[in-house]
């Protein structure tokens, strides 16, 4: 079932028209990652999708149009751009003020390891522990969804590994995450499906590697098997380049443990996988599309 | 309910309203009063104009024969101010006699300095009115855009309920908090004034031309206050509504200061009736009404203009809706 439809949303600031989107949805417990070029509208999107921009079109939640009844959002956890929090009250207070059902505060405030400063008046946090109370508080509060718009801002590296487990965490618990971050690769290991907004448009680009394929690195026992390797997978259409005793191939859906297993003359010492990372997947796609 | 009036007070921009704004008032008003020296002024002559001093009930029977005389020996006469002071005198007269008061028992509405608790009051309602109205368009204009500029706007709308309920509420807490700080100020003062001022002035009395009305101290509070409520109520609903459509507090309490002295600027040039509209709407509301037009005589149709005055505000609360509904929240 999908949390989230959307469904000819067009928006538009003056003239500028921002976002074109014909058809759109999200199922339940994934991780989507919106990614494009400053100004595209990633930002737009989520904030149409949270009811606090008005727009053109369609958006139900749970089968609800957000436009008619509000009620949904009940349900989904926002954190858009900077944190914002009451400054007179705690980080605990805060969010048993914006969320209805706070019965996994304690387990998600564990594993993002913000217990504590839970109990600390939010006008004493730093920008990061503020970012780390807003991101439970979305989490809290999105049973739902949870809808993010560049939350590693002001985190360290460990703080952002804990978010990633708190979003892996969440998916388990039923939870759509949305999320945009210029930091790709940082988000690779939680987000199922990625999104590439362009021109007010929006393209599923499932997993880089299934959009750009895979590269592998083959390591082989000599000069003389690399040159014989690189020649049968030429022979079957395949790119490759040899570099001494290693084999650089690019696969376009091929399994390179089948193709290896062919390779009977020529045993493979050693499989590498240096397939695209997002942030590559990206440039790539920019260019492409 | 709670936390929404803990959010209300826990504002920056309201606090520091609060604790210069009533204060400097009251220390204002009581530097004001203090500098009065009654002591060389003749108490008696401030009493109602064109009453003569009397000592006894018997004097001021024969005050009311000559008064009554004095109405008898003019018929068919041409109604005139003067014959406004003539029947005036007379009421006043009856009405002294008639609960066997002391000269210094009634006084008419003024906001001179009189050495009596009905004006002392007076003069405060009258300068307390401007800090309320300080008040309603400092709070009206940044309690809902401080949302916005503290970027909490980005949480409040996304909690699921409708922006014009939540824009709502936030006004009826505001609301009810203003008007509980004012009327728990002026019930401070007509205590005040009961205990510094109390000169044994009985009551107040309004002449419409035709017939006489008193109103006794606590009456006289009563719609004072009431006054105050109404002013509260019309003003700050108007600044806040305009500020929920405009988005943006210094651009509302610019115009609002604007569109004020530019009015009160040009009041010369403006019918009674808009004076009188304007008086209710800056200047505490409808007790206005209460101020001589003329010779001795209160014009209670006055209370009629609270009508438009009331809803404008409402008028303003409805077209603000489409505005509220079509409102970025984001930034």
């Amino acid at each position: 079932m999908n949390v989230i439809e959307i469904t000819n949303l067009k928006k538009s600031y003056g003239r500028n028209s921002v976002l074109d989107i014909p058809q759109m949805s999200f199922e339940k417990g994934i991780c989507v990652g919106i990614f494009g070029a400053n100004g595209c509208g990633k930002s737009t999107l989520i904030k149409c999708i949270s009811g606090l921009l008005p727009f053109d079109g369609e958006i139900l939640i749970d089968g609800i149009d957000i436009k008619k009844n509000p009620s949904p959002l009940s349900k989904v956890g926002v954190l858009i751009e900077d944190a914002a929090l009451f400054n007179y009250m705690t980080g605990r207070e805060n969010i048993k003020y914006f969320c209805k059902d706070i019965s996994n505060l304690e387990e998600y405030a564990d594993i993002l390891d913000v217990k504590d400063i839970l109990d600390i008046k939010a006008r004493k946090y730093s920008l990061g522990m503020k970012q780390k109370i807003a991101i439970l508080l979305a989490c809290v509060k999105g049973s739902n969804a949870i809808l993010l718009d560049e939350p590693f801002n002001g985190l360290d590296v460990i703080s952002v590994e804990k978010t990633i487990r708190l979003l892996q965490k969440c998916k388990q618990n039923g939870a759509t995450a949305l999320l945009t971050s210029h930091q790709l690769d940082v988000s690779e290991n939680v987000i199922d499906t990625y999104y590439l907004l362009k021109d007010k448009k929006i393209f599923n680009c499932a997993t880089p590697q299934k959009e750009l394929g895979s590269k592998y690195l083959l390591e082989l026992f000599d000069d003389e098997q690399a040159r014989k390797v690189c020649e049968i997978l030429k022979q079957k259409g395949i790119k490759c380049e040899i570099d001494g005793y290693k084999v650089k191939t690019e696969l376009n859906g091929e399994n390179i443990y089948e193709l290896v297993a062919e390779l009977k003359d020529c045993p493979v010492k050693k499989i590498e996988d240096i397939s695209y990372s997002v942030k590559e997947a990206y440039l790539n796609m920019e260019a492409k599309k | 309910m709670k936390n929404e009036f803990k959010i209300f007070f826990s504002k920056k921009f309201i606090l520091i309203s609060l604790v210069i704004l009533i204060p400097v008032a009251l220390l204002s008003w009581y530097s004001s009063m203090k500098v009065s020296d009654y002591s060389n002024q003749d108490v008696y002559a401030h009493f109602i104009e064109d009453i003569s001093l009397y000592d006894s009930q018997e004097e001021l029977n024969d005050l009311y024969q000559q008064a009554v005389k004095g109405e008898l020996q003019i018929p068919g006469m041409v109604i005139t101010q003067d014959s406004n002071k003539v029947a005036f005198k007379k009421l006043v007269y009856e009405f002294l006699l008639k609960h066997e008061l002391p000269y210094d028992s009634l006084v008419t509405y003024s906001s001179q300095l009189k050495y009596n608790q009905f004006y002392y009051l007076t003069a405060f309602f009258s300068s307390f009115s401007l800090i309320i109205f300080l008040l309603c368009v400092f709070i009206g204009s940044f309690y809902h855009t401080s949302d916005m500029m503290s970027k909490m706007s980005k949480l409040i709308y996304t909690s699921g309920e409708k922006r014009t309920k939540i824009i709502d509420r936030k006004y009826f807490i505001s609301l009810i908090s203003i008007i509980g700080i004012v009327v728990a100020v002026d019930l401070i003062m007509s205590l005040f004034a009961l205990t510094v001022s109390n000169t044994g002035a009985v009551y107040l009395v309004l002449f419409d031309g035709n017939n006489l009305f008193s109103l006794n101290y606590f009456q006289f509070v009563l719609i004072m206050l009431t006054s105050h409520i109404f002013f509260v109520f019309t003003l700050y609903t108007f600044v806040y509504y305009v500020s929920a459509i405009i988005k943006n507090g210094i651009i509302t309490i610019c115009s609002m200061m604007s569109i004020i002295i530019l009015l009160t600027y040009f009041s010369d040039n403006l019918s009674y009736s808009t004076r009188m509209l304007l008086a209710m709407t800056t200047q505490g509301g409808f007790y206005n009404f209460f101020g001589i037009n003329g010779g001795n005589v209160t014009d209670f149709s006055d209370l009629f203009l609270m009508i438009p005055v009331m809803l404008i505000p409402i008028a303003i609360t409805l077209i603000s809706r489409p505005f509220i509904k079509r409102a970025d929240y984001s930034r």
